[in-house]
């Protein structure tokens, strides 16, 4: 369950740049700048699993508000989200489970939204991660899958670079595991939700 | 996609896309593969074939007089539409059609809710609405009322009420249909109707007499293709003081009957809450020497082994809603009873609060005794947290569900008729080569309805069949049971669209008399067959020749 002060504290983060108008703005100017990149608002990870809780800490890092989850996320709908959306959609990142990446793109695509990329992190039998990405992430994937050691630093690394301006293409990786990729019996799921305007061909 | 409406040409479908921009503007029809997306029903058998039930266009209404200009439009192009809700009906189908390229009727965007009377216990909505929305409404008005939700609670009360959803406090009040309060309905000719007192002009009475004068048509609109529900009257709980629960077992397999018959008793009393019967021998479920006694339903064993572990056959867990001293007598009186007709029953009490219970109460799972009760729902509070199951979990091994179907059978609410289930059941699952999850012997019933059970049967997990051709020959099986149920007198409550013919065939008393009577009002009230044909296993005379046609 979502704690309420992690959803407290983002609210109140996000209700102040709302009020002013100031999120579009923040939001358009850097869809304007260099390659579209679109900023994340919100990461939600789920805080039961350590390679969602690293690649929250690296979103963390670079000024993304993070919120955990649990198997149940009517706290983070009823308190947080069905409020925000019902003023304006927004760009949410996740890594999650798949069951938690439905709720939400079903929810998100009825105040129009769309998920914009989407990435699976499975254990293979072999012993090795695959990580299978799709989305507007070309420019992005090579580089943060081959400079760093640890794969969550690379999906945080695509996850806040995803881009309007480039059309979706699929890539796949093969990286160690980590954390308790072992003995997590299911795959994690990276993906990105955004307005409808912002995402030119849904994934 | 780009597929067209059966029956309809490129160039009609094009001007009546032109005519449905004229009734809900541009931006409320949408065409386009990635729009229509969120239409598709994500955990269908046949996802990606070329027979998917998918909609050609959907379409957004924000009024009942737009709802009217779509009906219209499509009777003049006799273009196949499909009204949903909210289309969160997922397990039953979810937004899909029962005919490939039909046209959506999206009603999310009527999302007001008209009414609540906190006095005399109801509410009014329009079809967009969520428990959610209903929920939140009344709590910021701080109105002593409750819903009655589904779970998960994302779906619209309408929506969930028309395909006879159900919830889980008090009796009346689960049988979200049977609870609904009036109606208005466009019926397929654009005419607005409405049902019970709705029909007086003037009348204050309309949500609290549904039945009017004459014949009541609103069962038509349940489960059915004859209008367009605009608006719905639901009958509210009022809030109680207090809530109490707790654990009856007894000891013995037999002992299931008089326990059975002294529940219904206090549940037809209004007394208690819904009941959620369950088996303390699902702790054996691993020990072979259990399962055989189990698979060979060799009662004398079973109670043999039960009372070698010191457990005991059945549990039962009872609710009370009222306030403190009278759930306490129901509850005192509920162990008297039980203790009459059951020797060596055991009684453990549960939780006594105050209500509303607080959130942290609401989501505490532990108590005096392990309880499978989703506490939430027995408060009328919505939530989304059952969606897990569709994930890993104990009951499905596969990471995630692709086929999530639902199929429950309805049995007669005795404890002799559960005996029974169970053997029937074993023996279907034996002989489709459907894998059991649990013993048979050990499956008890749901008491949505509270008039009768509900038994899983058959509940379409695909069984780790995530090929095309795995999906195939699951939904096969899925069919076979249907026919296997049906021949032993059970049928289904409800099917999501790929099935939906399947279980009208259950129903095939005095050669199909009852779907006969239904598509003969339809072709009466419908004559292009315009409004969601094959729906409830009703197909139009325009559309009939589709009945059966996603069984190849």
């Amino acid at each position: 369950v979502t704690s309420r002060r992690e959803l407290l504290q983002w609210a109140a983060a996000t209700t102040s740049l709302v009020g002013t108008g100031l999120l579009a703005r923040v939001s358009s100017a850097a869809v304007a700048r260099g390659h579209g990149q679109i900023p994340v608002e919100l990461l939600v990870f789920d805080r039961r699993f350590p390679a969602a809780v690293a690649v929250a800490s690296h979103m963390r890092a670079t000024g993304v508000p993070a919120v955990g989850v649990g198997r149940d996320l009517t706290s983070l709908w009823y308190d947080s989200l069905d409020l925000r959306w019902q003023r304006a959609p927004m760009t949410l990142a996740g890594i999650t489970t798949r069951g938690a990446l439905f709720v939400l793109e079903t929810l998100a695509a009825d105040r129009g939204m769309r998920v914009l990329y989407r990435g699976e992190h499975r254990l293979l039998s072999d012993g090795r991660m695959s990580h299978v990405l799709t989305g507007p992430i070309e420019r992005v994937a090579e580089p943060a899958f081959a400079q760093v050691a640890e794969w969550p630093a690379a999906v945080a690394a695509v996850l806040g670079s995803c881009s309007a301006s480039d059309r979706p293409s699929a890539c796949a990786w093969h990286t160690q595991p980590m954390n308790d990729d072992a003995a997590r019996a299911e795959a994690l799921h990276s993906w990105v939700i955004a307005p409808r305007s912002l995402v030119a061909a849904p994934v | 996609m780009a597929i067209l409406p059966p029956g309809v040409g490129a160039e009609g479908f094009a001007a009546a896309l032109k005519e449905f921009e004229a009734v809900v503007g541009k931006d409320w029809v949408l065409t386009s593969d990635e729009d229509l997306n969120p239409y598709r029903d994500h955990f269908s058998y046949i996802k990606g074939e070329p027979n998917e039930l998918i909609p050609s266009a959907a379409v957004g209404p924000s009024s009942t007089e737009q709802v009217q200009g779509i009906v219209r439009t499509a009777n003049k192009y006799k273009i196949p539409l499909y009204a949903i809700s909210t289309g969160k009906n997922f397990a039953y189908g979810g937004p899909s059609p029962n005919v490939r390229g039909s046209v959506t009727v999206d009603l999310k965007r009527m999302n007001r809710v008209i009414e609540v009377d906190a006095r005399r216990h109801f509410a009014v909505v329009e079809p967009g609405v969520s428990y959610i929305d209903l929920y939140r409404y009344i709590q910021d008005r701080n109105l002593k009322v409750w819903i009655d939700t589904p779970d998960p609670g994302w779906g619209s009360p309408i929506g969930n009420a028309l395909d006879h959803g159900i919830g889980y406090t008090m009796g009346f009040y689960r049988d979200h249909y049977g609870a609904h309060c009036g109606m208005e309905v466009v019926l397929p000719s654009g005419e607005v109707m409405r049902t019970g007192m709705g029909a007086l002009p003037g009348s204050n009475s309309w949500h609290e007499y549904k039945h009017g004068f004459g014949p009541d048509p609103s069962g038509l609109f349940g489960q059915g293709n004859f209008g367009i529900v605009t608006k719905m009257g639901f009958r509210l709980m009022p809030q109680p003081e207090h809530w109490r629960n707790g654990l009856v077992t007894v000891p013995k397999r037999r002992d299931l009957i008089p326990l059975v018959d002294t529940v219904n008793y206090l549940t037809d009393m209004s007394m208690a809450g819904e009941p959620w019967y369950g088996s303390p021998l699902m702790a054996l479920a691993r020990n072979s020497e259990f399962l055989a006694a189990a698979k060979a339903f060799n009662e004398e064993e079973l109670d043999r082994q039960a009372a070698s572990a010191n457990l005991h056959s059945w549990q039962v867990e009872l609710q009370f809603y009222g306030s403190e001293k009278t759930t306490l007598a129901n509850w005192e009186y509920a162990k008297e009873l039980v203790a009459r007709a059951v020797p060596g029953a055991r009684f453990t009490d549960g939780e006594s609060l105050r209500v509303p219970l607080t959130r942290e109460q609401i989501e505490n799972t532990t108590g005096p005794y392990r309880t499978n009760m989703r506490r939430n729902v027995t408060q009328g509070v919505p939530g989304l947290g059952v969606w897990y199951m569709v994930g890993r979990t104990e009951q499905n091994p596969n990471t995630w569900n692709e086929t999530h179907i639902g199929l429950f059978s309805l049995i007669g609410r005795s404890g002799e008729a559960i005996l029974q289930a169970q053997k029937d059941f074993q023996e279907i699952a034996d002989r489709l080569q459907v894998p059991n999850l649990f013993p048979n012997a050990l499956g008890t019933p749901v008491n949505w309805y509270q008039f009768t059970f509900i038994m899983g049967n058959g509940f379409g997990m695909g069984l780790g069949e995530t090929t095309p051709e795995g999906k195939k020959r699951a939904a096969q099986r899925l069919r076979e049971m249907l026919k296997e149920n049906a021949k032993r007198g059970y049928g289904d409550y409800r099917a999501p669209p790929m099935l939906q013919d399947d279980v009208a065939d259950q129903y095939s008393f005095n050669n199909y008399v009852l779907r006969r009577f239904n598509e003969t009002l339809k072709d009466a009230i419908d004559p292009n067959g315009i409004l969601s044909p094959g729906r409830g296993g009703i197909w139009p005379a325009a559309h009939r020749s589709l009945r059966g046609a996603l069984r190849s």
